[in-house]
């Protein structure tokens, strides 16, 4: 009796066919993404909004007035409240007869930056949280668990609302420290999922039964599959944070003046929007064409960065 | 052959219409099975195999997929082109079909028993009850330790070699005329495919179905089989009875196939291997498709496609214009 | 169901630690911050001595942090969520505006449901045509307009230019006065679920089990139901389950815009007036309502899904 044999399939398909995805680095795979992102339109949509965006954002007095944002300056005449877009005016005055086209550009930067500062706080705490759970397993894993599902049962609206009613900082840093407290949950549950994936993989154990210490088996090993996911997850992130700076701005808990942001500028808008539908629209315009960019490229990238979900 | 064929194959052509272009997946492919008979098709991933068994089960996933040329019939009554409510009428009840990972092949949400009732429900129209006790019965048959009590479990709570089972007593519940077995055993153990393999016969020999059995295992092939057929690049390269195939190959991809099985009586440094790789389908290889990594091949073989398939022996055919020097070299 | 019951237990086991440490997480983001709570919590009023009186007295701010933790977890056992400055008790003015919320929570999960669904599945059947275009499209623009500025948008377009729906209040009853804030308050989900549908039903019309149930000669609309929605709708219902909850949440900011006297609205008046003491109590409320509905889908995800039981 002839036994069935596994060699002749080694035989077969052993002369390779290429396609195995074994051990990516960050580099080759990102490397990889980054041919596959040229080719998307969605990314270069998403890449020009965002371009323009970050052009209000570093340099705002290129496109428009700093004065005309401001009655201290005399830049606003209470004479010309609410006034509809003119030739003068392109996004019409607001209450205090202040330019909403200015108001608008000046107001991309806090917005944007109360995002860009919560992603990156809250992606170093999920990396740092998920990645010791994920890899030291056990009661640590266990402990880290639970914080993190206490953290999940609070939404982040609700938890804002009551940090931001006891708690008021100058500027954009109230926002800043409820997104940092509370926003980094997904990361962390993310991170956490990656490592332990990654920590059974074979290229992992190889390293382990090599001698290679914790540490490098974290940062070499585990932590680059990390890396594409978290990416995703901090872009559409950043779109996230944006509006729910505008929802704290919105309920009045969010930026302080002097400080102004699309958000407080569509909170001071709500009084006056059915005279003045203007004062709102533009700055509402803005935020969701910003916010639709970020989960663009979100979605950009993460097809590239997934061969299967492409061809799927 | 006098008798009408259960199955037969003429002509069969499939192609894939993907984004970079259409692919032929399968080309000229012709074979027969007698009822009670076992024809092995044996080939590497890619060669078309599992795409002939999806075609003759009318399940090819279209689009990309599409049969471009050839014939199916069962029993002499055309499969092609009938309509797909009465194809419907055929598959699961006059063929059955039977896949390589039993795990993702059944439903993970619905009990195994239900999923095996579901045949008897939809197309016996049986009553609920009367459904479960037929069910209940063909796992018996296939051998599941506790069918009663295990008709509510789900497929995630069986192990490999019984989840199979379970995918067999489905496909055999309403006693198909033939079943399709594609890579039936290639993901479980070594005992457990010895099961399996046996099971399979023994229901072949109750039943007088017919078998075909997709596999690139050549020791399946050689245990099953009574007739077998090569596959390369779409395309049969050699068929006939699977004792002489084996025996005496008379295409060279057969022969460096067979030479790639370790031996149990001789004793080899290292085991001779195909060179090369398989061709990518998007790129057709002028001439025969096998000459880039054959051994035999001469000039002629990467101007001219290989022959039609040549009866080279009585039931032998290879497609290879050296069929006879492979054939006296493998007597040597 | 023995399996379900045990399930059912571990799953109950697991709620207590959240929920201790979520009540807890919500009192320390009030207290437990650097700074003088009182004089944070009277900000933009005067520091009147009687408001002041009454902080102290409410949050228990003379007991060190873990008593004054202690007799708010207390409270919340007995039902006493604190009282507002002028003796109203919060518990009340919850129960009073709850129904309220909850009607219009779910109003809006009927249209998140049926509408996210519905248009999903559709759209996965219609893979790459113009339907599957046009809801891809259609969701990411709701994805990205904040719910507040749809909100305006909405009020403005169909209550005061089209004058379809009434503007603002519910004088008008159900349904007539819920339809639009409702749409507006699911829209966001709505996008969401949708989405959500259509990748899930996609990935599952591709699994091998499919291709097992055309092989067995079922007919499409067996296979659709009993293969492809029977699996895909499991994450979807997940969503749907602990999206309700996050509804009631998200009302916060359509109350106020639609005027509807729900716990949304008292929460929006309650911030911008600073009354502290309602906030809290209000957002525990929420946060428990979240918690208990999350753990009730937790328990249907496990009669949905065989797989999760045993595990």
């Amino acid at each position: 009796m002839s036994d069935p044999t596994p060699a002749a399939e080694l035989s077969l398909t052993g002369t390779g066919t290429g396609t195995g995805t074994g051990t990516v680095t960050g580099r080759g795979l990102l490397g990889d993404a980054w041919l596959e992102l040229r080719r998307s339109p969605m990314f270069w949509i998403s890449a020009i909004l965002i371009a323009l965006v970050l052009l209000l954002v570093l340099v705002p007095g290129l496109v428009a007035d700093a004065e005309k944002t401001s009655s201290l300056t005399g830049g606003c005449q209470l004479s010309d409240s609410l006034q509809a877009p003119s030739a003068e005016h392109w996004f019409g005055t607001d209450q205090q007869g202040c330019d909403v086209f200015a108001l608008t550009v000046f107001g991309a930067r806090p917005s944007v930056t109360v995002g860009v500062i919560g992603v990156v706080t809250t992606t170093l705490i999920g990396v740092v949280i998920g990645l010791t759970a994920g890899y030291f397993g056990r009661w640590v894993d266990a402990v880290l668990s639970r914080i993190v599902d206490v953290f999940y049962g609070l939404p982040l609206i609700l938890g804002g609302i009551v940090l931001l009613t006891a708690v008021r900082l100058p500027g954009i840093w109230g926002v800043v420290l409820v997104l940092t407290l509370l926003g980094w949950v997904p990361a962390a549950r993310l991170v956490r999922s990656t490592t332990i994936e990654g920590k059974n993989q074979d290229y992992t154990l190889a390293a382990r039964a090599l001698g290679a210490s914790d540490g490098r088996i974290m940062f070499r090993h585990i932590l680059p599959n990390a890396i594409g996911p978290s990416i995703v997850l901090a872009v559409i992130s950043l779109g996230a944070f944006i509006a729910v700076e505008a929802t704290f701005s919105f309920l009045g808990l969010g930026i302080q003046p002097p400080v102004f942001s699309w958000g407080t500028m569509i909170s001071d808008a709500q009084s006056v929007f059915f005279a003045a539908p203007w004062t709102l629209l533009f700055p509402a315009a803005f935020l969701s064409m910003t916010v639709l960019a970020f989960i663009l490229l979100g979605d950009a990238v993460r097809d590239a960065l997934d061969p299967k979900a492409r061809r799927a | 052959m006098t008798a009408t064929p259960l199955l037969a194959v003429h002509d069969l052509a499939v192609d894939f219409h993907t984004r970079d272009g259409v692919v032929r997946a399968v080309d000229g492919v012709s074979f027969q099975v007698n009822p009670g008979e076992t024809v092995a098709i044996l080939g590497e991933s890619g060669s078309g195999k599992s795409v002939t068994a999806q075609a003759v089960m009318g399940i090819l996933d279209s689009p990309p997929a599409r049969i471009s040329r050839g014939q199916i019939f069962l029993e002499g009554r055309a499969l092609s082109g009938l309509p797909e409510k009465q194809l419907r009428a055929v598959r699961g009840v006059e063929i059955g079909m039977i896949f390589q990972d039993a795990l993702s092949a059944l439903n993970p949400v619905l009990s195994v028993g239900e999923q095996i009732a579901e045949m008897y429900r939809g197309h016996l129209n049986m009553g609920r009850e009367q459904a479960r006790n037929a069910a209940i019965e063909v796992m018996q048959r296939v051998q599941i330790p506790g069918a009663r009590q295990r008709y509510s479990d789900y497929p995630h709570q069986f192990s490999g070699g019984m989840r199979q089972r379970i995918m067999i007593a489905m496909m055999i519940a309403l006693q198909p005329k033939l079943l399709i077995a594609d890579e039936p055993t290639t993901a479980l153990d070594v005992t457990v495919q010895a099961q399996i393999l046996a099971l399979l016969a023994q229901i072949q020999t109750e039943t007088n179905m017919g078998l075909l059995l997709i596999t690139h295992d050549l020791g399946v092939v050689a245990e099953m089989a009574q007739r077998m057929l090569v596959m390369y690049a779409g395309e049969v390269v050699e068929q006939g009875s699977a004792r002489a195939v084996l025996d005496q190959p008379a295409h060279p991809y057969t022969a460096a196939l067979l030479r790639a099985v370790p031996s149990m009586t001789e004793r080899v440094d290292r085991l001779p291997s195909i060179p090369g790789r398989p061709p990518n389908p998007l790129e057709p290889i002028p001439g025969c498709s096998f000459h880039p990594r054959c051994e035999v091949a001469q000039r002629c073989c990467s101007q001219h496609p290989g022959p039609d398939l040549d009866l080279v022996k009585s039931d032998r055919q290879a497609r290879c214009w050296f069929a006879q020097e492979v054939l006296s070299g493998g007597e040597s | 169901m023995a399996i379900v019951g045990r399930y059912a237990a571990r799953r109950g086991l697991q709620f207590v630690p959240v929920f201790f440490g979520t009540t807890f997480l919500v009192y320390f983001l009030m207290f437990a911050l650097p700074g003088d709570p009182l004089a944070n919590l009277s900000v933009g009023k005067q520091a009147n001595p009687a408001y002041l009186a009454y902080l102290q007295e409410q949050f228990n701010l003379d007991d060190p942090f873990f008593v004054q933790y202690l007799k708010y977890l207390g409270g919340i056992f007995t039902g006493d969520l604190g009282q507002t400055f002028r003796g109203q008790s919060v518990a009340e003015i919850f129960v009073e505006r709850f129904p309220v919320t909850l009607k219009l929570a779910l109003t809006a999960f009927v249209f998140e449901a049926l509408l996210g669904v519905g248009i999903g599945v559709w759209a996965a059947l219609r893979k790459g045509r113009f339907i599957d275009n046009l809801s891809l499209a259609g969701s990411l623009i709701l994805i990205s307009i904040p719910v507040f500025v749809l909100g305006y948008v909405a009020q403005w377009l169909f209550g005061v230019k089209l004058g379809w729906f009434p503007v603002a209040g519910i004088s008008a009853g159900w349904p007539m006065a819920y339809i639009l804030p409702a749409i507006v308050l699911a829209a966001l989900s709505l996008a969401y679920v949708l989405r959500l549908t259509r990748q899930s039903l996609l990935e599952t019309l591709n699994s091998d089990f499919i291709r097992t149930a055309r092989a067995k000669g079922l007919p499409p609309w067996t296979i659709l139901r009993k293969y492809g929605l029977r699996n895909s709708l499991i994450p979807v219902v997940t969503f749907l389950g602990a999206d309700l909850a996050a509804l009631m949440g998200g009302a916060v900011v359509i109350e106020g815009i639609f005027n509807v006297p729900g716990i949304g609205q008292q929460l929006y008046s309650s911030i911008r007036l600073g009354e502290a003491v309602v906030v809290v109590g209000l957002v525990t409320a929420l946060v428990i309502i979240y918690l208990l509905v999350n753990l009730l889908v937790d328990l249907l995800y496990g009669v949905l899904d065989p797989r999760i039981r045993y595990e």
